[in-house]
């Protein structure tokens, strides 16, 4: 399941108790979800928690992108945490990477 | 009885890359399934089936850095990729620095005899040709996604003479495409 969790300005969404250490077609809508809430509940600065993350497929690019615009829409940010550099590659290669800021921990 | 087969044409269209997008690499399993990502994130909705068809993208991928460069992570995998809307065609072309698949006789011998028990409703029979294994085979291949990928490519999986690099070719019908516009 995705957890968010308050930290600072940010709200933090990570991915707890699975075995699958994935964002894919199996649980992107749960993510979606999660993600709409917190737009809706007015959160401007959002940040996705890849530290267990180790696959993306094309909906999880597509939902976080999706995700992004409306965020982007209403003043806020999506940000991505602690992301490997071998997942990195996924963001730069489909050229997505630009429309998100990318931190290693949340004070930079 | 139409059985799918692997062909080998050095000469085929289908190795044409002119347009293609082209990306090379390492052979680092743990990256096949991304790998796949990047590709298919190219791809038309109603080409995606879902994720059958990063799914197939994954398998052959798999091949090329587990059969054909045995999982060295010096050793590359060249591919290139074109989702053709006007066509109706995805196509992906894959080159390992392998030495090639070397059973690829075999495994066509094999996967005709899987079918023919298959069609005869003979399962005692096919139960011997469940799984594809060869010396080369490991653990976590299981012998079969080529059986899978034989049927989901259905406009070919051709093979170079040296057999090291191999096109694959889906061809959507109109009833697939309207169908995927409503699935995500």
């Amino acid at each position: 399941m995705f957890k968010p969790e308050k930290h600072d300005d940010f709200l933090i969404i990570k991915l707890v108790e699975s075995k699958s250490n994935s964002i894919d077609i199996s649980n992107i809508e749960e993510l979606k979800e999660v993600l709409n809430k917190a737009i809706e509940e007015g959160n401007k600065k959002i940040l996705v928690d890849f530290s267990n993350i180790t696959y993306i497929d094309s909906s999880g690019l597509g939902g976080l992108m999706d995700a992004m615009k409306q965020l982007k829409e209403k003043g806020g940010e999506l940000g991505i945490l602690s992301i490997s550099k071998d997942v990195l590659e996924v963001f730069t290669a489909t050229k997505v990477a630009q429309f998100f800021k990318f931190y290693k921990n949340i004070n930079m | 009885m139409e059985v799918k087969k692997l062909i080998v044409d050095e000469n085929s269209p289908y190795f044409d890359t002119t347009g293609m997008k082209y990306m090379e690499f390492p052979s680092k399993f743990k990256q096949i399934r991304n790998y796949a990502t990047i590709i298919a994130f190219d791809a038309p909705e109603e080409f995606k089936m879902k994720n059958l068809l990063e799914q197939q993208i994954s398998e052959v991928i798999k091949n090329a850095v587990v059969h054909g460069n045995k999982n060295d992570e010096n050793k590359k995998v060249k591919v290139w990729w074109e989702f053709n809307r006007d066509k109706k065609m995805a196509r992906i072309i894959v080159e390992d620095e392998g030495e090639g698949f070397k059973d690829l006789e075999k495994w066509n011998e094999f996967n005709e005899k899987r079918m023919k028990y298959f069609y005869e409703n003979n399962f005692d029979k096919m139960l011997q040709y469940i799984s594809y294994r060869t010396e080369n085979s490991t653990e976590m291949d299981g012998g079969n996604s080529l059986f899978a990928a034989v049927e989901f490519w259905n406009g070919g999986m051709i093979y170079n003479n040296k057999k090291n690099k191999v096109a694959c070719v889906k061809i959507y019908t109109d009833e697939e495409l309207e169908n995927n516009k409503n699935i995500k």
